[in-house]
């Protein structure tokens, strides 16, 4: 590498968030273990329960992301109004961010080096499995209330999905007279797709039917029986695909999906920084980092249940997840710009 | 800076004071975490939990519900509800006979074992959780009647008795097994708070025949009337409600009898 490019403020910042980042990120991992082990919940299939494991991987990748904001922000003296050392800086940096995009990419690489370990192997250590498979959410119908009068409902899909497991959870009704649980019998491309039908009769209740590796382009749900009419919204038909996919690949692509809360809090970092002074830009950034990792907003929660619980992340549903918050994080860039283009007239 | 060093020695002083008077244990420290860290939380915890209702499996919802209970562990009437939901899931309706009912057994011995734990924080009302406890098996029964087969001798009759003499031990009296029918209506508010209308009718049905227990039998004749008054319109059958609108003992059901 030239002296040149080392010496890019991309360059400084990964290395300080690297230095910074790395051993909280791993202390915190071990401590997240220790308690994910100590608190191992009693249940009928640890296997089936590793999405609730989730916290105990969101909490080094939270301290991650929380050491690189506080560095990245202390580190660059244009990321806040005021700084000593700025006016040199903005001298330098000429370009219309003063360097803090090249800060903010420095501090994603160094949170994506320490997350990949962190998304791949401690993920497997929490139980992800090894593997991953497509979860295709079936589009539902303009009216997809199965009941009495409407006893048969047709899902078609975007393009033929070859499955091997099809999972119902619908939302049921007051039943329509006393209750009778409702039998539904399934249809793929017009043929059964088991041998019994499955019962509902009430809301939460899930029924998977694992069946031999097939193409479905269509489903038929079919109301034989019962009084609870039952509600399949968008999300209640889920088939999953056959097909396995890596499961280290699904862990990479984790630690990049865990890179999106940074970008946003480093982005309102950015824009926060052309007219407040450090501690406001600190309380912004840490802030908008908490709502979007540990509150929950974003992809990013989502996606880590999903990489426990063997989904694979690499879908068009994944993808859509991610538009407001990369949309979010970059109307904040295209702001700070604007701002501090003001501010230099 | 003299003064300021004198308050934090003194501070200190008062502190250790303090910790060789309360002689803290090891529980009362995980209380003292579990009680800081629970405003910050909670409220995920929460959030987490009815995700895990929407997408994930019973295991996953009641592992949540673990994580959340935690926090949480005085709250019985949360622990009974989620360990009933648990023991009472319809399980994977793929599977049918044996396996099924194999199934049923291993949750319901899980949600107990998880309530036995729980009675340690329980405090003043461990007897409340037991009185629970000791229903849960009639109702796993009545939803898995192949259950029967798998329980110890004495079947559901025996291992109530087990939770009801512990909990005459502990002071309640032999006025704890008549009680046991009249803790169905709060416990029915739970699982029909949590969605669970199958579980609030196990419950339901399992008071209506524990109503015998009650020596007062003009008492246990109107409480059980009451009761099936209920369950009939839980199950969506006309019914007149006026009898039970005016016993305020059901008033916890009143927002779904509307």
């Amino acid at each position: 590498m030239s002296r040149r490019a080392t010496r890019h403020p991309t360059i400084f910042t990964l290395q300080r968030c690297l230095r910074t980042a790395a051993l909280p990120a791993l202390a915190a991992a071990v401590v997240a273990f220790t308690l994910a082990m100590w608190t191992e919940p009693m249940v009928a299939s640890a296997a089936a329960a590793t999405g609730a494991r989730a916290p105990w991987l969101s909490l080094p990748i939270f301290v991650c992301a929380f050491s690189c904001v506080v560095t990245t922000v202390l580190f660059w003296p244009l990321l806040a109004a005021r700084r000593p050392g700025a006016d040199w800086l903005r001298r330098l940096q000429r370009g219309p961010l003063h360097g803090c995009g090249a800060a903010l990419s420095g501090a994603l690489l160094a949170s994506l080096l320490v997350c990949a370990p962190l998304c791949t192997v401690y993920a497997a250590a929490l139980g992800a499995p090894s593997i991953a498979r497509t979860h295709t959410l079936v589009p539902a119908p303009a009216e997809p209330l199965l009941s009495a009068r409407r006893p048969q409902l047709h899902f078609a899909l975007a393009a033929p999905l070859l499955g091997n497991e099809l999972r119902l959870r619908p939302l049921a009704s007051l039943p329509e007279g006393p209750l009778r649980a409702s039998r539904v019998r399934v249809m793929a491309d017009g043929a059964p797709l088991a041998t019994t039908t499955a019962e509902f009769d009430q809301t939460g209740q899930i029924v998977r039917i694992p069946f031999v590796s097939r193409t479905i382009s269509a489903l038929e749900l079919v109301l034989e029986d019962g009084t609870v009419p039952l509600f399949f919204p968008t999300g209640s038909v889920e088939l999953i695909g056959a097909s396995e996919q890596s499961g280290l690949a699904n862990g990479l692509f984790l630690a990049l999906l865990a890179q999106i809360p940074l970008f946003v809090a480093l982005a309102f970092a950015c824009l926060a920084g052309a007219v407040a002074a450090l501690p406001t830009v600190l309380a912004v950034a840490v802030g908008v980092l908490f709502v979007m990792t540990v509150g929950g907003e974003g992809p990013l929660t989502a996606a880590l249940q999903g990489r426990l619980q063997g989904h694979w992340l690499l879908t068009t549903s994944v993808f859509r997840q991610c538009v407001p918050s990369l949309l979010l994080g970059s109307t904040a860039m295209i702001g700070a710009m604007m701002l501090r283009r003001r501010s230099r007239r | 800076m003299i003064a300021g060093s004198w308050s934090v020695m003194l501070a200190a002083g008062c502190l250790a004071g303090a910790i060789s008077l309360v002689q803290p244990r090891l529980d009362d420290a995980r209380e003292l975490a579990s009680w800081a860290a629970r405003p910050a939380v909670l409220p995920f915890a929460w959030a987490a939990q009815r995700a895990a209702m929407h997408s994930g499996n019973s295991d996953e919802v009641f592992a949540r519900a673990q994580q959340l209970l935690d926090l949480l562990p005085t709250w019985t009437d949360g622990h009974a509800v989620f360990a009933g939901q648990f023991a009472l899931d319809g399980g994977d309706l793929a599977q049918t006979g044996p396996e099924r009912s194999a199934a049923a057994h291993r949750r319901l011995q899980i949600a107990l074992a998880w309530l036995e734990n729980a009675r340690r924080q329980a405090g003043r009302r461990e007897i409340e959780l037991l009185e629970q406890m000791a229903f849960l098996p009639d109702i796993a029964v009545a939803r898995e009647p192949g259950l029967a087969a798998l329980l110890p001798a004495g079947g559901t009759a025996a291992m109530a008795d087990h939770y009801l003499a512990i909990a005459e031990q502990l002071g309640a009296g032999p006025v704890v097994r008549e009680n046991r029918t009249f803790l169905a209506v709060q416990y029915c508010r739970g699982l029909l708070d949590a969605g669970d209308r199958r579980g609030a009718l196990a419950v339901l049905g399992a008071a209506i025949v524990r109503s015998a227990d009650v020596r007062d039998r003009e008492l246990a004749t109107e409480w059980s009337a009451h009761l099936t008054l209920v369950q009939e319109h839980l199950l969506g059958e006309p019914t007149d409600l006026s009898a039970v609108f005016a016993d305020l003992r059901f008033e916890p059901l009143f927002p779904y009898l509307r």
